[in-house]
């Protein structure tokens, strides 16, 4: 929260400052973003965006960007973000990004470049952009790979991001290597250890490298990212029973994603593998320190007009790859099987009803519960294996 | 009658339709490679090769005229442009283009801004302060 406040006060002052810059408004290219997204959850089951069991309007996303180009190579871009879901966010506003970015090289074959402040995790085809309604296909980013509940962690992090575009015969090679320090909070401890225990993730690095391949029309992409987070748990004193102690809790990632585009199709996968090792963090992690987690989704859009587009998807999440159908898992922690694993049919539609307005509603039929917020659904037992939701949503951008 | 009237008026329309891409006097290339203008369209290239900074004009993303010219000029979907816009803005990486609502506005500012970029219709006279850039 503190280094947040930081960065607000340095974007804020950066801002005031700009109309005693000696480059004229016309020059420095000073622009202004923004976008308000409103949901609605029903749920037959099972609560995801606050209680959506009785219907909840508890999902809201706020967001204002603005950039300015302080010279031919230079821009600096911030974005407030202010996000409500249930009991995951609690719509506390807070610095997104807020970022440097120095392009040193630039010709006719490609283009080089370095970000520095606290950057949006290159990741997968959605991470960038994940909570601006435009950008995402559906109301629900796939939860397997963009789970929602420890969003804090894969969002953005403070370091630095060297960033270059080659351009080839047949398309372009975009590679992104970023290094600093990922954003942690309670609802990472929820994901990565089951509770908010006492003690914390006092520090963070990572690393991730993405790179991207294009054919010259964006009718091909292919991106591959792999990563490393290192999280540092600390804990007050001498930790209960059970209950985690310091430690450094290591994760490795890697990411494929695929598209093809045509005029009024498009088909996305993504493949997701998460390596997590508890290492000495001890407590009840110590009975299986090690896990790897499998994600995929296959998504095939079709755009009827250019206002409207339907889409279906299927998305698998299984906790422990080795472990398909959570027999091993509920002998370890003692919650049903289906807390283990989550399969999900989503098909949804989307309407632009103007530039500036974007309606949506999807229909979710979902079997295992892995991916819902242990926020929202407190008791472990009474999670539903087999379940439906409903969404809607409404987004205003400028 | 009638039909074909307006068929003939529709043909003619669309030869106006055809657009060609014009930057400012100050740029110094003559003529660049369809990527290279993908390149820039998509608010990817920041600078030109001479240093100046590279500024671009679009008519209005939902308009046919815009659309015309990215498809076929760009050689892409307008929606994908689109998505590539909108992720480097909101991501910060980028900045948008700026909107125009008339080709004879955007021969304005294309002649009244240094390395500014545009397109307009076919067959339009631009003044000494802009010229038309040929793609290979």
């Amino acid at each position: 929260m503190l280094k947040n406040y930081r960065l607000i006060k340095w974007l804020g002052l950066f801002l005031f400052s700009l109309p005693w810059m000696h480059a004229t408004a016309d020059e420095i290219n000073w622009e202004v973003n923004g976008f308000v997204t409103q949901g609605f959850a029903l749920s037959d089951d099972n609560n995801f965006y606050g209680d959506s069991e009785s219907g909840s309007f508890d999902f809201r996303e706020l967001g204002l960007s603005t950039s300015a180009r302080l010279s031919e190579r230079l821009l600096v871009s911030g974005q407030l973000v202010s996000r409500k879901a249930g009991k995951v966010d609690d719509g506390d506003l807070s610095v997104d990004y807020a970022l440097v970015d120095y392009r040193f090289l630039e010709q006719q074959w490609g283009n080089a470049g370095v970000q520095l402040g606290r950057i949006k995790n290159p990741f997968g085809f959605y991470n960038s952009t994940r909570d601006v309604a435009f950008t995402r296909p559906s109301i629900m980013l796939p939860q397997s790979i963009y789970f929602d509940r420890a969003r804090n962690l894969e969002l953005s992090s403070d370091g630095f991001v060297l960033y270059g575009t080659k351009m080839f015969s047949s398309g372009r090679i975009k590679s992104e290597l970023f290094a600093g320090a990922p954003r942690k909070d309670a609802n990472v401890e929820y994901a990565y250890l089951n509770a908010d225990w006492p003690g914390s993730f006092e520090d963070s690095e990572g690393y991730l490298w993405r790179n991207e391949y294009s054919s010259n029309d964006y009718s091909f992409i292919a991106a591959i990212t792999y990563g490393n987070f290192k999280l540092d748990f600390e804990h007050p004193g001498t930790p209960a029973p059970g209950a985690p102690g310091d430690g450094v809790l290591d994760l490795d990632i890697a990411a494929i994603s695929l598209q093809y585009n045509w005029d009024r199709w498009s088909l996305t996968g993504e493949y997701f593998r998460q390596n997590i090792d508890w290492g000495d963090i001890g407590g009840i992690f110590s009975i299986k320190p090690q896990t790897s987690s499998e994600s995929f989704y296959v998504q095939l859009e079709h755009r009827l007009t250019s206002d409207i587009s339907m889409f279906v998807r299927r998305d698998i999440f299984y906790m422990d790859k080795d472990d398909k159908d959570g027999t091993k898992g509920q002998l370890l922690d003692g919650q049903p099987p289906y807390t283990h694993y989550a399969f999900d049919w989503t098909v949804g539609v989307g309407w632009e009803a103007t530039p500036n307005w974007l309606l949506r509603a999807e229909l979710h039929k979902v079997e295992g519960t892995a991916w819902l917020a242990t926020q929202d659904n407190p008791v472990g037992v009474e999670k539903e294996k087999n379940w439906n939701m409903f969404l809607l949503q409404a987004t205003y951008r400028f | 009658m009638i039909r074909l009237l307006l068929f003939l008026l529709l043909l003619t329309f669309s030869r106006i339709g055809l657009s060609e891409v014009i930057v400012n006097s100050s740029v110094s290339l003559e003529h660049v490679s369809r990527q290279y203008l993908l390149s820039i369209f998509s608010m990817q290239t920041r600078v030109w090769p001479d240093g100046q900074s590279v500024r671009v004009y679009i008519l209005p993303p939902h308009q046919s005229e815009h659309q015309a010219f990215v498809k076929t000029e760009l050689k892409v979907f307008p929606y994908r442009l689109v998505k590539i816009w909108d992720r480097a803005v909101f991501s910060g990486a980028g900045q948008s283009p700026m909107v125009v609502g008339s080709y004879q506005e955007m021969l304005d500012k294309v002649s009244s801004h240094k390395g500014a970029i545009g397109y307009m219709s076919t067959g339009m006279e631009v003044g000494s302060d802009a010229k038309k850039l040929q793609v290979d």
